[in-house]
Parts: C-alpha cells; sequence; structure tokens
C-alpha cells in the first residue's frame, strides 16, 4: 500500500496532495502546469517535497518529520519517462539491462529478454532506440523499468506521442500489465480516454478558481473522485 | 637542412600541450559537470573569474604568473626556500599553456554537460544507478563529442601559447623555446629556413588534427 501527504512550493502555487493506495491503477488527470509530474517525481525521490510523509509497504521514503529522504537508487520505484528517456546510446539490450546490472542483482527473477519478447518486442533487440517506433520505445521503457521488480510503478503521460491504434492497443497491455504484477501504479495524463479506460481511481488536478477569487496566490484543489460511485 | 637538434622546440611543445591537456581534464571536466547542474550564489562572478584567461591579453596573464611564481613571487618564494624553482623552466611554459587552456576545456565540457537531456540520469536514478556510475556511463558518453571538442581546442590552444610563454619561461633552446617562441626567434634573427620549417610542421599538424576532429563528430552523432 502506498500512502503520501505532498506539500509542495511550486513557482506560482503550493501543491497539496493526498494519497493512499492499494494495488490499484490511480489516474492522475489535469492540465499542464498543475503539478502533476512534480508528484510523480516526489513519489520517486527525484524531486523533494517541502514538507510531508512518503510511505510505500511500511517503508517510509520521505518524513519532514523524521528527516528522512531515500534517494531514488532505493526505493525500487519503477518510472516511465514522458519522452521515454532511453539510453541513445546503448542497444535496448543494454537499456533494459542497465538497472539489473547497477543493482548486481545476479539472479534476477524475470528475464529481461522474456519480458521484451512477452511485449512483442523482442525482435528488438539488438537496435537502438532512434530506429524504434514510438509504441516500441514505450514497450522497451517498460520492460527497462520492470526489469528491476518495482513496487511501485509510475507512468508520466505514457500514450502521448502514439497514434490512436498504438495508444488502444498499449492501454490494453498496461491493464494487463497491471493484473500480472499486482503493484500500485499511477499514471499521468490529460486525456480523457486513459482515465476512462484504466483508471480503477482517479484524482483530478486543477487550480482552484475560488481561492483567486479570494485574491491570494491560487492553491491547488484537490477533487476526489472514486470511478465506481 | 633540418637536424634533430631543430625537432626540439616540436617535441618541447607537444609535451607541454599534453601535459596542459590532462591537468585541464583532470581539472575542468569535475568542475564543468558540477556547473552545469547546480545553482548557487555568486555562481555567476565564479565563472566569469573561470573563464577570464580566454578574453585576457596574454601579456596580463603572464604578468599575473610572474607575481605568483615569479622569484619573489607568492608561491616563488616558499617554492624557492624548498629549492624548487619553477620560472623559466618547461614547467613554466607547461604552467603558462594550462591556464589559458583551462577555459575551453571548461566551457565545451559545460556545453556538453547543460545539453543532455536530465531525463536519461534520473532514469538511471530509478534504476538505482549509483551516481559515479551514472557520470561514467550515461553523462561522460553521451557528452563525449563536446569534451573532445574541448580537448582538441585546449590542445591546440596549449599549442599555439606564446605570451604568457615567454613571460614566465624564456626562450631557453632545448628547454623552454615551444614552435610559438622559437619561431618568433628564429625571425628576429633573420632565420627564415628554421621559421617556415616550424611555420609549415605547426600548421600541418593544426590542419591534421581539425580535419580527422571533424571526421570523428560526423560519425558521432546519435
Amino acid at each position: 500500500m502506498l500512502e503520501a501527504l505532498i506539500q509542495k512550493k511550486l513557482w506560482r502555487f503550493t501543491l497539496n496532495f493526498k494519497l493512499r493506495l492499494e494495488n490499484e491503477i490511480l489516474v492522475l488527470w489535469g492540465p499542464s502546469g498543475a503539478g502533476k509530474t512534480t508528484i510523480l517525481q516526489c513519489l520517486a525521490g527525484l524531486a523533494k517535497p517541502s514538507s510531508g510523509f512518503i510511505k510505500l509497504n511500511k517503508q517510509v521514503f520521505y518524513s519532514s518529520k523524521e528527516k528522512i529522504h531515500l534517494s531514488p537508487q532505493i526505493r525500487n520505484v519503477g518510472y516511465l519517462f514522458q519522452d521515454y528517456a532511453l539510453f541513445p546510446h546503448m542497444t535496448v539490450r543494454e537499456n533494459v539491462m542497465y538497472g539489473i546490472k547497477s543493482k548486481r542483482l545476479n539472479k534476477p527473477f524475470i528475464d529481461p529478454v522474456e519480458l521484451l519478447n512477452s511485449f512483442g518486442a523482442g525482435h528488438l533487440i539488438n537496435r537502438y532506440p532512434h530506429q524504434l517506433s514510438g509504441g516500441e520505445k514505450q514497450r522497451v521503457a517498460l520492460a527497462r523499468a520492470l526489469a528491476v521488480q518495482p513496487k511501485l510503478l509510475l507512468l508520466d503521460e505514457p500514450f502521448s506521442a502514439l497514434d490512436k491504434a498504438t495508444k488502444e492497443s498499449l492501454r490494453q497491455e498496461v491493464k494487463k500489465l497491471h493484473r500480472q504484477w499486482q503493484i500500485p501504479f499511477i499514471l499521468v495524463t490529460h486525456d480523457e480516454d486513459d482515465v476512462n479506460y484504466l483508471g480503477d481511481r482517479f484524482i483530478s488536478l486543477d487550480k482552484g478558481l475560488s481561492s483567486e477569487k479570494m485574491g491570494k496566490v491560487p492553491s491547488l484543489n484537490l477533487l476526489f473522485y472514486n470511478s465506481n460511485s | 637542412m633540418f637536424s634533430l637538434a631543430d625537432w626540439s622546440p616540436v617535441l618541447l611543445s607537444l609535451r607541454t600541450a599534453v601535459v596542459a591537456v590532462i591537468v585541464v581534464i583532470i581539472t575542468g571536466l569535475p568542475l564543468a559537470r558540477l556547473m552545469a547542474r547546480r545553482e548557487f550564489p555568486g555562481k555567476d562572478l565564479l565563472e566569469s573569474a573561470i573563464t577570464l584567461p580566454m578574453v585576457l591579453p596574454p601579456t596580463v596573464i603572464g604578468y599575473g604568473l610572474l607575481m605568483l611564481i615569479g622569484k619573489n613571487g607568492l608561491l616563488g618564494q616558499p617554492l624557492a626556500n624548498l629549492g624548487i624553482t619553477i620560472i623559466f623552466t618547461w614547467w613554466a611554459a607547461a604552467l603558462a599553456s594550462t591556464v589559458v587552456a583551462f577555459p575551453l576545456m571548461y566551457q565545451s565540457a559545460k556545453a556538453a554537460f547543460s545539453s543532455i537531456d536530465e531525463n536519461y540520469e534520473k532514469a538511471a536514478r530509478t534504476l538505482g544507478a549509483s551516481e559515479i556510475r551514472i557520470f561514467l556511463t550515461v553523462t561522460l558518453p553521451l557528452a563525449w563529442p563536446g569534451i573532445l571538442a574541448g580537448v582538441v581546442l585546449s590542445f591546440a590552444r596549449a599549442l599555439g601559447e606564446f605570451g604568457a610563454t615567454l613571460m614566465v619561461a624564456g626562450n631557453i633552446p632545448g628547454q623552454t623555446s615551444t614552435i610559438p617562441v622559437a619561431i618568433f626567434f628564429a625571425v628576429d634573427a633573420g632565420d627564415n629556413a628554421t621559421a617556415q620549417t616550424l611555420v609549415a610542421i605547426a600548421t600541418v599538424f593544426s590542419f591534421l588534427v581539425i580535419f580527422w576532429v571533424n571526421r570523428w563528430a560526423k560519425r558521432q552523432k546519435y
């Protein structure tokens, strides 16, 4: 279970974010500039909140009270970047193996090559990222993130650069992956179709108008929905 | 004709430039990496100071170095008490070359480091790679073309250093008489044959280096 309370001062407003997540898919939806990526970066340890706490399966990642801030290296959080961030000077195989070699996992439970095969991307193994299509890049990035067996997977606008057909098939793959892996997924998007198709739950982020009327710096309003209700 | 003794300026220049480039790589790369990603108060001031040797007249740098390593200099005096003299030795020539070559290495490397998408480094972090592993396997390879450009530029600058070198190292044949210094004194003494040979060597060598780097850079695009 993931629990988080994040306060983060941003340029124009202060982000307030509260979260409690079982092994579900949570969709974070909102316009650009609402702080969606900041939340993911705080969870992964790539950014530091101003205050609050982050806890995954009883392990404290961050706590302003206890002055804990674990480095991203030891959090074991998978992160799929918006532009995939595949290392351009490495082949697909080297990309997928990078995390396993970094963590010196002698006996990885998952064979990354098999993981690629299961995504239908096994034939790409010796190619470089610039030789891949958008959908292929995304599959490789997913395999790279999952190869180190994360306990939480974060996906930043994973489908925004893809055409409609690829988008739909990848949405299904992500849903299938989630059933297999049984870990919390958090997906950031501004596409309403992603919300409808993927979200067990979704949170909508927006800069509130009400606070603007009071003549203050706009703060972030948080609306919490359960898609079943 | 051109005897073995006449080659001494060439060998001396190469030796000076190689030492200067090695020092500049060891000091310039980490500094450039640090400055490319960090913001702190006074950064602009520090950066201006670092790049100053690039725009200062060489004689000003020479004078500054004299104050530093001269007989009564800040460093020169304590070193002289230990029996070490740098001024008017080969080491002074290497030092002058290092100072003028440093900003070129620093600027090229910093531009190369800054141009790397930070997400590559962030992705490596989430995959559990240590900072040193990230630097060696992600940052350095991606910045390599820019770093190589810095190496070549600083090597060329070190090879061509004249003003500051003359002031702190002088013109001692076989010891501090590098190519540019030797050309100047050959022309001054009316020895056109030596001057022309050295000019030809310097020109051909510089051309080959630039040519090779341009070819290499072309093949390194991802």
